[in-house]
């Protein structure tokens, strides 16, 4: 039987209506919601990826910081309450009248992305996505021990893995540094400044500092870890 | 549950918060899959077929995001679909 295109409507409408009764009536996990997002955001090294040519270099100069400022943007008309706070899921309370993580975590990835070597943003942008839930989770069924040990560990395979391609000395020594840079950044609670920027920006800047005395002592750096694409030739 | 762990939405607004959270799912969880698997097709051209050395940092790199990405993808989704079918029960 052919449905009449008012029949096709209505039913349209009755959907809609279930589908908006059925996601009201969800008691959604605000918890694992925030952890997806933590995990979510290692996406963005995807920013290394495309060829470097002048029109993409332009883009990613802009796009991030674009970003960004939406993201101030929105933060300072929610502080000011312009838009509500209903619209943001997963804010935690101690969040209500201050910045939100989620500003601290992009402006932490922009300064990794622009402002530091690839062999030291890769890794810290790791600890932020991958390491820092997993030490949450750990604090939320362990103990504060457990939290160090194991997020120490995590974070020390990351850097290790990516410095891999420098002397093993320097590797060992990066893994360490860094490791216990993004162990501390997250353990360390500031009211004003949150952890998410503390895990990524702390072990950064500890590995500059070695990079620039490693490139002073010549020791063999690390080599980046995306190479980018190469531009196909259009015929 | 101590106070950090408190979210905005005891508040009284979870269903607005879910209308508007609930739209980014599809995202979040399929996007880093995506970037994921681009770095490790990148890897499987560049590097394993034309047999160049320096790309194996990108194999691992899309197995961590994928990985990553799954270890909590997973109980997150498990928590949705419990939510709705026990929802829908009543």
């Amino acid at each position: 039987m052919v449905k009449t295109v008012k029949e096709q409507i209505e039913d349209t409408k009755k959907m809609l209506k279930d589908t908006k009764e059925k996601i009201n009536s969800l008691d959604f996990d605000a918890h694992w919601y925030r952890r997806v997002f933590h995990a979510f955001a290692a996406s963005f090294l995807v920013y290394y990826l495309p060829p470097d040519v002048d029109w993409i270099k332009l883009l990613k100069l802009w796009v991030p910081p674009a970003i960004v400022i939406f993201a101030i943007i929105l933060e300072v008309l929610r502080l000011k309450g312009v838009v509500s706070s209903d619209h943001f899921f997963g804010l935690r309370m101690y969040e209500k009248n201050r910045i939100g993580s989620y500003v601290f975590f992009a402006v932490g990835v922009l300064i990794l992305l622009w402002a530091f070597p690839q062999p030291i943003a890769v890794p810290c942008i790791l600890c932020a996505c991958i390491a820092d839930p997993l030490m949450g989770e750990i604090r939320h069924r362990f103990s504060e021990k457990h939290v160090y040990i194991l997020g120490f560990l995590v974070c020390f395979f990351f850097f290790m893995i990516f410095w891999y391609n420098a002397g093993w000395f320097l590797m060992i020594l990066a893994s360490i540094i860094g490791a216990y840079g993004a162990v501390v950044g997250e353990t360390k609670k500031f009211w004003w400044l949150d952890d998410d920027f503390m895990i990524q920006i702390l072990p950064a800047v500890l590995l500059l500092i070695l990079w620039f005395i490693g490139s002073y002592l010549g020791w063999i750096l690390p080599t980046d870890v995306i190479i980018p694409g190469v531009m196909p030739n259009w015929p | 549950m101590n106070n950090n762990m408190d979210y905005l939405k005891k508040e009284n607004n979870t269903k607005k918060l879910i209308r508007t959270e609930l739209l980014y799912t599809p995202l979040l969880v399929i996007f880093p899959f995506v970037v994921g698997l681009i770095l490790i097709f990148d890897w499987y051209t560049r590097g394993f077929i034309e047999n160049r050395i320096g790309f194996e940092s990108e194999l691992i790199l899309g197995l961590i995001i994928i990985i990553g990405n799954l270890v909590f993808d997973i109980p997150f989704l498990k928590s949705l679909i419990k939510q709705l079918t026990k929802k829908n029960k009543k």
